[in-house]
């Protein structure tokens, strides 16, 4: 029952999102899309988070990626979808060169490491302006499709659809078993036949293709990049409380998350334009504190351990 | 035919030699056991073999080929399983789901061949409660999820790292005839061991260890009277 009741759904979420753009306003429209790049911030920063790596490089490779995007585009004469799918792989391929010396690192070492890097690449395209703008940013003459909110709508949806498959498909394969491990024990792993490194590397390299092809994807929205803006920590910060709000190690954790504080930080700017993040953060701390798994985590933990409960008394 | 083989290995912690120029032969489809007082290097020689830690010098050779510099997850696949002193199962999984890593990773199996074995060797184990998260087990059953896990990447040759410690009397024979119905698959097994009847029950031949040495080999019987391991375990007799 459960199990063709559930892919049917899907299926109608996923139309109802496709024809969203026919029947709501450019607002909400503009909204959904603001969460959706958000979601996969959120999702491509759990998916590290489920080997045990806490990365505080999202900002950093977004920001990456909306400079490879922008650069291509306006220097080379890129086509935009080619410079964002460009990005994507301009930020796997130092995710490869940067995973050999920080997928050596862990706990505390390695999140450390991985801000450092943020601030790092933000310096570096703040001194070669000849390329990046320098401090004062980069404008591009059009945004992506010239401005058409439902065509970058469906492109950013791609985006989030696509990044949901991801991690899913890494709680479903092989993938999940190994990095599940590496979390819990690497002695154990090791033992039991992991390539740690191999794993960690590959979903580095997943992860922040993710994070790049977002940034791209974000500016080119918008037609504009800033060290300041672009790198701005908003782009680590909000994606990590979503997924602590929804619940971590989990797909619909991020995407419940993603779309809770999304929504509540529109309508509480709009309620109360000053003070709105006061809330905001109350919101959050109430959250974490009284389900300390998240909205979807302590749900199928409390549904987990009603099944446990039933199996035991009917044994 | 000797399977395992290691010579002249010595590792060295700072200034202690924990294992200090090991000859060892092990040989198919025996039960070896390696005994020895507190600190006379029988962990450290597991850790060695099974690559978590790599020797100082000396050559370990299994199947014919050199592994001492071979990474641990690869000496896995190539078929040496270990189990911990202390059980490490891991959290958040099943007992069921720890057995398919050992296939998935050590096996390298796709994951339906890996649920197949494994519930293959929940059976062989008599794992009952196999659905259960971990923190719902109880020590014997953990146990026997730390040598599923072990078993599940195929080994052919199986070290059992105190595996008797903390289990009562009842389980520990369980787990007696366990370890045997394992031989007559065809395993090697090298069990260490503090309790002298499991030992004795057992094995077909036994290592004493002292200070990273080997001072003693053979029956079992022949080894306790051996006045060298005697006197390890008992002191000098003035």
């Amino acid at each position: 029952m459960k199990k063709t009741i559930f892919p049917i759904i899907t299926i109608l979420a996923i139309v109802l999102l496709i024809f969203l753009p026919y029947f709501i306003g450019a607002y909400l429209l503009h909204v959904l899309m603001t969460i959706f790049i958000y979601m996969t911030l959120a999702l491509s920063w759990d998916m590290m988070l489920r080997t045990g790596q806490l990365s505080f490089g999202v900002a950093g490779f977004f920001g990456v990626g909306a400079y490879a995007s922008i650069i291509t585009c306006s220097r080379f004469g890129f086509n935009p979808l080619v410079s964002i799918l460009f990005a994507g792989f301009f930020v796997a391929l130092i995710a490869l060169g940067l995973g050999f010396a920080v997928l050596k690192l862990r706990d505390i070492y390695f999140s450390i490491t991985t801000l450092a890097i943020t601030m790092v690449f933000s310096v570096i395209i703040r001194n070669i302006p000849k390329l990046t703008g320098g401090a004062s940013g980069k404008v591009i003459p059009n945004v992506i499709f010239n401005g058409d909110s439902a065509k970058t709508y469906w492109l950013i949806l791609s985006l989030a659809l696509i990044t949901i498959l991801i991690s899913e498909m890494f709680n479903r394969t092989k993938i999940h078993f190994a990095i599940n491990s590496i979390r819990n024990d690497e002695i154990i792993a090791r033992s039991s036949g992991i390539n740690i490194f191999g794993y960690l590397l590959f979903v580095f390299i997943i992860s922040s293709a993710l994070q790049g092809i977002a940034g791209a994807i974000y500016t080119q929205q918008y037609g504009f990049v800033s060290p300041e803006t672009t790198f701005s920590l908003d782009f680590l910060l909000l994606p990590m409380a979503m997924a602590l709000v929804g619940g971590i190690y989990s797909t619909w954790g991020s995407v419940i998350g993603a779309l809770v504080l999304g929504f509540a930080s529109e309508y509480l700017k709009l309620i109360m334009p000053y003070g709105h993040l006061i809330i905001y953060g109350i919101m959050i701390v109430l959250i974490i504190l009284f389900l300390p798994k998240g909205i979807y985590g302590t749900t199928k933990d409390k549904i987990i351990t009603h099944k446990i409960e039933k199996k035991s008394l009917s044994e | 035919m000797v399977i395992l083989k290691t010579i002249n290995l010595v590792k060295r912690f700072g200034g202690l030699a924990a294992v200090n120029g090991v000859d060892l032969d092990i040989n198919e489809n025996e039960i070896l056991g390696i005994i020895g007082p507190n600190g006379a290097g029988k962990t450290t020689l597991v850790n060695l073999i099974s690559g978590l830690i790599y020797p100082t010098q000396g050559e370990i050779v299994f199947d014919g080929i050199n592994i001492e510099s071979k990474p641990a997850y690869i000496r896995t696949k190539l078929g040496i399983a270990r189990t911990f002193q202390l059980v490490r199962p891991i959290q958040g999984f099943t007992a069921f789901e720890n057995i398919v890593v050992g296939a998935l990773f050590g096996a390298k199996e796709n994951l339906k061949q890996a649920r197949d074995s494994a519930s293959e060797i929940c059976d062989i184990l008599e794992l009952k409660r196999r659905d259960f998260p971990i923190d719902k087990l109880t020590v014997l059953d953990l146990k026997k999820v730390e040598i599923g896990r072990a078993l599940a990447s195929k080994p052919k040759i199986l070290f059992l790292d105190e595996v008797m410690a903390g289990l009562n009397s009842d389980e520990t024979w369980q787990m007696i005839h366990l370890v045997k119905s394992l031989k007559k698959r065809g395993l090697t097994i090298v069990v260490i061991e503090h309790v002298m009847g499991v030992i004795k029950e057992l094995t077909d031949r036994v290592i004493v260890l002292e200070s990273g040495k080997i001072i003693s080999q053979g029956l079992y019987e022949n080894v306790c009277k051996d006045p060298k391991v005697i006197s390890a375990y008992l002191g000098e007799e003035d």
